[in-house]
């Protein structure tokens, strides 16, 4: 069994007439002492890799690392989990089985790999059909944990965005796709569209050489999920408005689209596939109705919804008051991912104005971005900003635009301006 | 809120006709137990942990208001209209037909745990009091002597101090209160009162317009110089010795800062008008003590409400005892040398009286 707990960390003191309520979540999943060993549920794998024609650029070697990657991947996989290798072009097609889901184990493992190496890359790209094969797989092993890799090296040539966005919509609560991007020839805001969807990560893979270790932690991780569907459930009061309910640890993910009203003050929010020992860190800002100096309203109250069953959580408290020591403390948690918010957007504005050609805008948004990541001590963050700006003084966020930029150095610090570090409850 | 043909549903909020046994938004189960009706909207739906299910309000708790009787003896703690928690305490003991004990604590609301040491403080305080008033005929002119005063604040200190180390406390901030007991000892021709007091709350004789206040705050600019606490063990007690002529207008009034700040002429009534207005108007005992935080209350309730009261000499036949000229015999006792200068060295860590 796999045990949840959640912890608030807010200040619920608010001056007279504020409306106003954040606060940062911690959900926590841990391997209960009961577990002899892992008790998982059915599990799906799919793994749909990019065989367009652009694959056999570079002499096939992209094609080539796609295949051994895969390869390795496949070894990961448990014995009973039910998986299938896709591959995918203007269309997709089945590499392994020959239909619906094969069980892994010894042999279908090597008729996988034997499978895979006969892949040969030619036509077009589709990513929304891809996504549309992965989800009638995934349907075969109803209440299964299904998760899904999914590789491209380019743009969605051959769909309409709307094409897209509509598949996107039908896999939404039948699996949890990671999508990667090989080099610097596909669109970012299409493989986060699909991972934001459907509750996954999105990330580049600069060189093919580098596609081995990725494909094979991606499916570790997923072998690792105990726990396939998980819920915040959210009550807020009559007359309150929920803004925003975002995932702010290990990244930023804004779930506030993806809420379920289960009725009219309840609503629930998913948060996908947990591992056995994992933490997460959201947050959420409720506007309520006011209250009288010296009442305490709740502002909400957080349950956890795991597997359909409903467990109480942590509640979240507003107590007006005229003390302004207590309405003036800054917690420390909200300030922290109110900043990495800050920095991933100063990121994105940066990048947008250097893109633009605005060399001023950009200068001050990523300078703005350096001084962020460093005072919250967000290290892979900085070393990203790096290869993009000259930093003369981080903690003044002083920097100068470097000249020639590898494109994929643009899109790794791109894709990774999400990535957040967590607060040091160390600190003090 | 509600029409007699239709009901809230207590689980989401949507209306539902009253013969549904399910709520058809949310599928709740109408025909369970009814909850308790929330003070705040009104609709039944409070919670087991005490907050509506609808609009989220707290539900007062038990100490937000509370009203203790002993005999002729009143008193009422409020928390009052801006502050969250009541953080004040009261205890009071009719010892017998002439001498009752009155006790207010403050605690302190900046420090978390305050409001467990004001209730210990008080009747600690309370009980030794009243022990020592039944010990024996006291020295002349002291309802109780000075030393079962100071015991009695040991006690109290001590009692905190235990309960303190069993308390998530912050070490640098630990709970405390303010302090002010007041021994009343009624005799032939006069009324005695003794009082022991740590901080800004405080004791009064009121005869009328003739108001005597019986302390003096402990505090500079607004903070405390002494108080009860783990931080205050060495804090010295103040002790005064009252004699009054018996008059069955009088009245003993032992207070916290949320009450007397009210008796400034512009923010309410000075004690002895408001007092006299309100027996006017017929109250007594409890009655007058709620009219009192009543008043305190409707001038806005800055702070937590705390009265407790006695009038020695109205309640028990002895109604229109003519008394003689007798003087006002007061004597404020200080405390030791070196508890005095204890008390000064302890100004510069002085704590906010904000409480």
């Amino acid at each position: 069994m796999t045990d949840f707990s959640a912890q608030v960390f807010q200040n619920e003191f608010l001056p007279a007439g504020a409306d106003t309520v954040d606060a940062v979540v911690t959900v926590s999943a841990s391997a209960g002492a009961s577990a002899g060993g892992p008790q998982r549920g059915d599990a799906v794998e799919i793994i749909v890799i990019d065989t367009s024609g652009s694959m056999q650029e570079e002499g096939g070697r992209k094609i080539r690392a796609a295949i051994e990657a895969t390869q390795a991947a496949i070894d990961t996989i448990d014995d009973g989990c039910h998986f299938a290798i896709v591959g995918g072009t203007a269309g997709a097609y089945m590499i392994y089985p020959n239909e619906n889901l094969a069980v892994a184990d010894e042999r279908t493992r090597h008729e996988a790999k034997q499978a895979v190496s006969r892949v040969r890359a030619q036509g077009g790209t589709a990513i929304g059909s891809w996504l549309r094969a992965a989800a009638y797989l995934a349907a075969q092993r109803p209440g299964a944990i299904a998760h899904a890799l999914l590789l491209t090296d380019g743009k969605n040539q051959n769909e309409k965005p709307a094409e897209l966005d509509a598949r996107i919509a039908e896999c939404v609560g039948r699996f949890q796709c990671d999508a990667r991007g090989l080099g610097v020839d596909w669109n970012i805001s299409e493989l986060r569209k699909v991972a934001s969807a459907l509750l996954g990560t999105v990330d580049i893979i600069p060189r093919p050489e580098d596609m081995h270790d990725e494909f094979t932690r991606l499916t570790e991780a997923a072998m690792g999920k105990q726990v396939g569907s998980v819920a915040l459930r959210l009550w807020t009061p009559k007359g309150s408005i929920c803004e925003f309910v975002k995932q702010v640890a290990p990244s930023l993910e804004d779930l506030t689209r993806l809420g379920t009203a289960v009725n009219p003050l309840t609503s629930d929010y998913p948060l996908g596939a947990w591992a056995g020992d994992e933490d997460r860190d959201y947050h959420i800002r409720v506007r309520i109705p006011v209250g009288s100096v010296g009442d305490e309203r709740l502002a909400a109250r957080i349950m956890l919804v795991i597997d359909d069953a409903e467990q109480p959580a942590a509640l979240v408290r507003a107590i007006w008051t005229d003390d302004e020591r207590l309405s003036t403390r800054i917690n420390r948690e909200v300030a922290h991912y109110t900043g990495q918010a800050e920095l991933a957007g100063a990121i994105a504005e940066g990048l947008a104005a250097r893109e633009a050609g605005d060399g001023q805008t950009a200068t001050v948004k990523l300078g703005r971005a350096v001084q962020l990541a460093h005072e919250s001590g967000n290290d892979d963050t900085v070393r990203l900003l790096q290869k993009v700006v000259e930093v003369d003084d981080a903690a003044s966020g002083t920097v100068r635009l470097r000249r020639d930029v590898d494109r994929s150095d643009e899109m790794a610090l791109d894709v990774r301006s999400t990535r957040t570090v967590r607060v040091n409850r160390k600190a003090d | 809120m509600t029409d007699s043909d239709t009901r809230t549903c207590p689980s989401c909020g949507q209306l539902a006709p009253a013969s549904a046994t399910w709520c058809e938004a949310c599928g709740h189960q109408l025909d369970s137990e009814t909850k308790p009706e929330c003070v705040a909207c009104g609709e039944p739906a409070v919670e087991d942990d005490g907050y509506c299910h609808l609009c989220g309000h707290r539900q007062p708790g038990p100490r937000d208001h509370v009203e203790t009787v002993d005999g002729p003896v009143s008193a009422v703690s409020d928390r009052g209209q801006r502050h969250h928690h009541n953080e004040d305490a009261v205890a009071v003991v009719s010892v017998d037909d002439g001498t009752a004990v009155l006790v207010v604590c403050d605690g302190v609301s900046s420090t978390p745990g305050s409001a467990r040491i004001s209730a210990l403080a008080a009747t600690t305080t309370a009980e030794s009091l009243a022990a020592a008033a039944t010990d024996g005929a006291p020295p002349e002119g002291m309802a109780v002597p000075r030393e079962a005063l100071e015991a009695a604040v040991e006690a109290a200190q001590a009692a905190t101090g235990a309960a303190s180390l069993d308390m998530e406390i912050d070490e640098l901030n630990p709970p405390s209160t303010t302090l002010v007991a007041a021994v009343v000892r009624r005799q032939d021709r006069t009324v005695l009162v003794s009082v022991v007091w740590l901080g800004d709350s405080r004791a009064y004789w009121l005869d009328g317009d003739d108001v005597h206040l019986l302390t003096v705050d402990h505090e500079v600019n607004g903070a405390l110089t002494r108080w009860v606490g783990v931080d205050a063990v060495h804090h010295a007690p103040q002790v005064a010795h009252h004699e009054f002529p018996r008059n069955d207008r009088a009245d003993v009034v032992v207070c916290s800062d949320g009450m007397w700040r009210y008796f400034a002429p512009e923010l309410g009534e000075p004690a002895g008008e408001l007092v006299a207005r309100l027996k006017e108007e017929g109250l007594g005992g409890l009655d007058l003590v709620r009219a009192m935080v009543d008043h305190a209350n409707d001038r806005g309730g800055h702070d937590n409400i705390s009265v407790a009261h006695w009038a020695p000499d109205s309640s028990d036949g002895v109604r229109g005892t003519t008394v003689g000229p007798g003087s006002d015999r007061s004597t404020a006792v200080e405390p030791s040398e070196d508890g005095a200068k204890e008390a000064q060295a302890k100004e510069a860590q002085a704590k906010e009286a904000g409480s």
